[in-house]
C-alpha cells in the first residue's frame, strides 16, 4: 500500500479528516483538484483584494477547538476568530428601515420589544425554554456519525429533550412564526433564518429556530478571511505529518470486490490505500469517481432522488473605500410570504431575480488587511436558480451582476457604484464546475427533513467498503459541520484500518 | 377550508376508522357466520357516506387542496366499495373461520387507513402545514433508497 488513507478534497471536512488520521500515526495523503484549499470556504485574490468564495459566517467555534485539541494542538496558533457584534444589520425591503440585531438574546429581545412587547415575551419564553435543548442537540448531532437508523436513534437517545418538544420542531417554520409572533418586523427578522437554513418558511421545519439560538451564542469571522480556516487546517495537517497535494484531481476511485483500494489520479497514476475518505459531494463521488457499475440499483436511485439545496450567485466588489456599514453583514428583510414567493419563482420556475440580494457582507469591515490600504471589499449573495429558464448563466451573468449592483446602490449602499475598482461574479454554474457541487448547490443536498441524518449519505459508505464520506453532503451546518464530519469520518476510517492491519 | 370543517371531517374519518376496528374485533373472532357476513352493511354505509363527503367537502376546500381531498375521499370510498363487494361475495362461499380472517384483516387495515386519513386531513386542511406536507410527500417514496446509501 502507498498510504494508509487517501483523502479526496481539501475542504474543511477533508482537511480535518486528513489531519486527524495523520495525528493518529496513519500515513495520509490529501489530494485537492484546485490550487487552493478550502472548497466552499476557500478564497481568491483579484487586483490586490482577497475575497471569500462562499461561506462567510462561522458559528460554533467549538468545532474548531475540538478539532485542534484532537490533534494535540492549540487552535489559537492556527486561526483567530473575531466575534461579530452586532450580528448584522437588517434592511426592511418594504419600508427601508434599518435595524441592528445585537449579539445577545436579551438585547435582541429588547430590540423586538421596541416593536411588540408580546413578541419580546414570546422570544424570551421560547429561547429560555428550548435554548438548552437546542444547545444539547447541536452538540450531539455534530458529534455523532450518521448513516444508519441506530445512529439516528443514538442522537435522540442522547438528546431526549428534542423528542419531548418534537411538536415544536415539526411545525412548519412559517406557521411557528405566525403562532409565536405578531409583528411583521419580528417575523421578517426571524424568517430570514429559514432561508439561511436552505428552505423557504412554509417548507422549513421549526427546528431552524436552532440557527437563531446558535448565532446569538456567537457568530465569528476569522482574521485573514474565511481562507484562514482551511489554511490553518492545512498547516496543522502538515505539522502532524500528513501530506497535501494541490492541483491533483482524481479520475476515479479504485474499487475491487466492493472495496475501495485507492484512487487513480487524473494523470493516470494509481495510488493505493487501505481506506479512502472523500470530501467530495456524494453524487459526483458515487456516480463519477466510483461509477454506477459498482453500486446497487437502489443506491443509484437514492442518489438521483436528492433534490438540490439552494444555489446562489456571489458578486465580489473591490472598492476604493471602506463602505459605511454598522455590521459586517447586512440582510434584506422581507415577510415570510414574500420569501416563499421569491423562493418558488426562483427554484420552481427557474427565474433569475438579480434584485433578490439577500446578504451583503464586507470582509474588510472585520479585517482591513484583506484589501489594499484605504480600500474595502464587498460581496453580495442572491439566491439563484441552478439553470436559469431560457438561457445559461454564462450568457446572462454580467447583466445579472450589473442589475444586482444597481439594487445594492439603490437600497443597501447609496453611491457605491462610483467606488468600484474591480468586480466579478460566481454563478451556480461556476460553483458546479470549480467546486464539483451538483447544481451549484451550497449545502450538499436539500435541507429537507427527509434528506437528513439516516437519509443523507452516511459517513461510512454502505455499498463500498473502506470508503468514508465527510463534508456538506453528509453533514450540514456549514463550516463547523464539515469540520466535525471530517473528524467522524476519520474515527470510522481509523477503526477500519486497524481492523485491516490486524487481519 | 375553515378549521371547524376540517376538524369535523377529520373527526368523522377517525371515528369511522375506529368503528371499523370495533366491528372487526366484535365480528371477527367471535360472531357467527351470519354476524360476520352482516359486517358488509356498515361497510356499505361507510362507502355511501364517504362518497357523499367526496362530493361536498372538496368544494369547501382551498384550490390547492381541493383536488387532493377529492381524490383522497373518492379513493377511500372506492376501497370501501371494493371491500363491500368482496366480503359480500365471500359471505356466500367462505366458511366461518375464513370469513373471520377476512373481516378482521380488511376492516382492521382499512380502519387504520381511515384514522391516518383523518389525521392527514386535519393538518393538510390548514394552509400553514400544506406546502410542508406536500414537500415531504414528494420525497417520502425515496427514503428507502436514500437509506441504502
Amino acid at each position: 500500500m502507498d498510504y494508509d488513507v487517501i483523502v479526496i478534497g481539501a475542504g474543511a471536512g477533508g482537511l480535518s479528516a486528513g489531519a486527524t488520521l495523520a495525528s493518529r500515526g496513519f500515513s495520509t495523503l490529501v489530494v485537492e483538484q484546485s490550487g487552493t484549499v478550502g472548497g466552499c470556504a476557500s478564497y481568491f485574490e483579484r487586483d490586490g483584494f482577497q475575497f471569500d468564495v462562499g461561506a462567510c459566517i462561522v458559528e460554533m467555534p467549538e468545532a474548531h477547538e475540538r478539532f485542534y485539541a484532537g490533534l494535540g494542538l492549540r487552535r489559537e496558533d492556527y486561526v483567530t476568530f473575531l466575534r461579530n457584534d452586532p450580528l448584522y444589520e437588517l434592511i426592511d425591503m418594504t419600508t427601508g428601515e434599518r435595524i441592528l440585531v445585537p449579539s445577545s438574546l436579551e438585547e435582541t429581545a429588547e430590540m423586538i420589544g421596541a416593536y411588540s412587547a408580546r413578541d419580546a415575551a414570546s422570544f424570551r419564553w421560547f429561547m429560555n425554554k428550548y435554548g438548552p435543548v437546542l444547545d444539547r442537540f447541536a452538540d450531539v448531532l455534530l458529534t455523532t456519525p450518521q448513516g444508519r437508523a441506530r445512529d439516528m436513534l443514538k442522537v435522540f437517545a442522547r438528546c431526549p429533550g428534542i423528542i419531548k418538544s418534537a411538536h415544536v420542531w415539526m411545525t412548519p417554520y412559517g406557521k411557528l412564526l405566525d403562532d409565536l409572533f405578531e409583528h411583521p418586523v419580528t417575523k421578517g427578522m426571524l424568517g430570514n433564518y429559514s432561508v439561511i437554513g436552505g428552505l423557504p418558511p412554509s417548507v422549513q421545519v421549526g427546528l431552524m429556530m436552532w440557527l437563531v439560538y446558535l448565532e446569538h451564542r456567537g457568530m465569528y469571522y476569522p482574521e485573514g478571511g474565511m481562507g484562514a480556516i482551511p489554511r490553518g487546517m492545512a498547516r496543522a495537517l502538515e505539522d502532524v505529518g500528513g501530506e497535501l497535494a494541490l492541483d491533483t484531481p482524481v479520475r476515479r476511485v479504485i474499487v475491487d470486490r466492493h472495496r475501495a483500494r485507492g484512487v487513480v489520479l487524473a494523470d493516470g497514476t494509481p495510488v493505493t490505500a487501505r481506506a479512502v475518505v472523500s470530501n467530495a459531494n456524494a453524487l459526483p463521488l458515487y456516480m463519477d469517481l466510483v461509477g454506477p457499475e459498482h453500486l446497487p440499483g437502489a443506491v443509484v436511485k437514492g442518489l438521483k432522488s436528492y433534490r438540490p439545496s439552494p444555489s446562489c450567485t456571489v458578486a465580489y466588489l473591490g472598492l476604493d473605500y471602506q463602505p459605511p456599514m454598522r455590521a459586517q453583514h447586512i440582510f434584506a428583510m422581507a415577510s415570510p410570504e414574500l420569501l416563499d414567493s421569491f423562493w418558488f419563482s426562483i427554484f420552481e420556475n427557474g427565474i433569475p431575480i438579480p434584485q433578490s440580494v439577500g446578504l451583503v457582507t464586507s470582509p474588510t469591515f472585520m479585517d482591513p488587511s484583506m484589501a489594499p490600504p484605504g480600500c474595502g471589499s464587498l460581496a453580495f449573495m442572491t439566491v439563484a436558480p441552478p439553470r436559469p429558464a431560457g438561457g445559461s448563466w454564462s450568457e446572462i451573468k454580467w447583466d445579472y451582476l450589473d442589475k444586482g449592483i444597481d439594487m445594492l446602490d439603490a437600497v443597501f449602499m447609496p453611491r457605491v457604484k462610483d467606488h468600484i475598482v474591480t468586480k466579478t461574479i460566481a454563478t451556480p454554474e461556476d460553483f458546479e464546475t470549480r467546486l464539483s457541487l451538483p447544481w451549484g448547490n451550497i449545502y450538499g443536498f436539500s435541507m429537507s427533513m427527509l434528506s437528513q441524518m439516516a437519509f443523507r449519505p452516511g459517513n461510512r459508505s454502505r455499498c463500498v467498503k473502506g470508503l468514508f464520506l465527510c463534508g456538506g453532503s453528509t453533514h450540514t451546518c456549514s463550516v463547523p459541520g464539515a469540520v466535525n464530519s471530517g473528524v467522524m469520518a476519520a474515527d470510522l476510517a481509523s477503526e477500519e484500518i486497524e481492523r485491516r492491519r490486524a487481519a | 377550508m375553515r378549521k371547524s370543517l376540517a376538524i369535523m371531517l377529520s373527526t368523522y374519518l377517525i371515528l369511522t376508522g375506529l368503528a371499523l376496528e370495533v366491528i372487526a374485533a366484535m365480528n371477527g373472532p367471535i360472531g357467527s357466520l351470519a354476524q360476520r357476513g352482516r359486517t358488509v352493511y356498515p361497510v356499505l354505509a361507510c362507502f355511501l357516506v364517504l362518497l357523499l363527503l367526496a362530493l361536498v367537502f372538496p368544494a369547501l376546500a382551498e384550490s390547492d387542496y381541493r383536488k387532493v381531498l377529492r381524490v383522497m375521499l373518492l379513493l377511500s370510498a372506492l376501497g370501501m366499495f371494493l371491500i363491500y363487494v368482496f366480503l359480500g361475495f365471500m359471505w356466500m362461499f367462505a366458511g366461518r373461520f375464513a370469513m373471520s380472517v377476512l373481516v378482521a384483516v380488511f376492516l382492521v387495515l382499512y380502519g387504520i387507513a381511515l384514522v391516518m386519513l383523518g389525521v392527514f386531513n386535519y393538518f393538510a386542511a390548514q394552509g400553514g402545514y400544506r406546502p410542508f406536507i406536500y414537500s415531504m410527500g414528494r420525497e417520502l417514496p425515496y427514503i428507502y433508497y436514500r437509506y441504502r446509501i
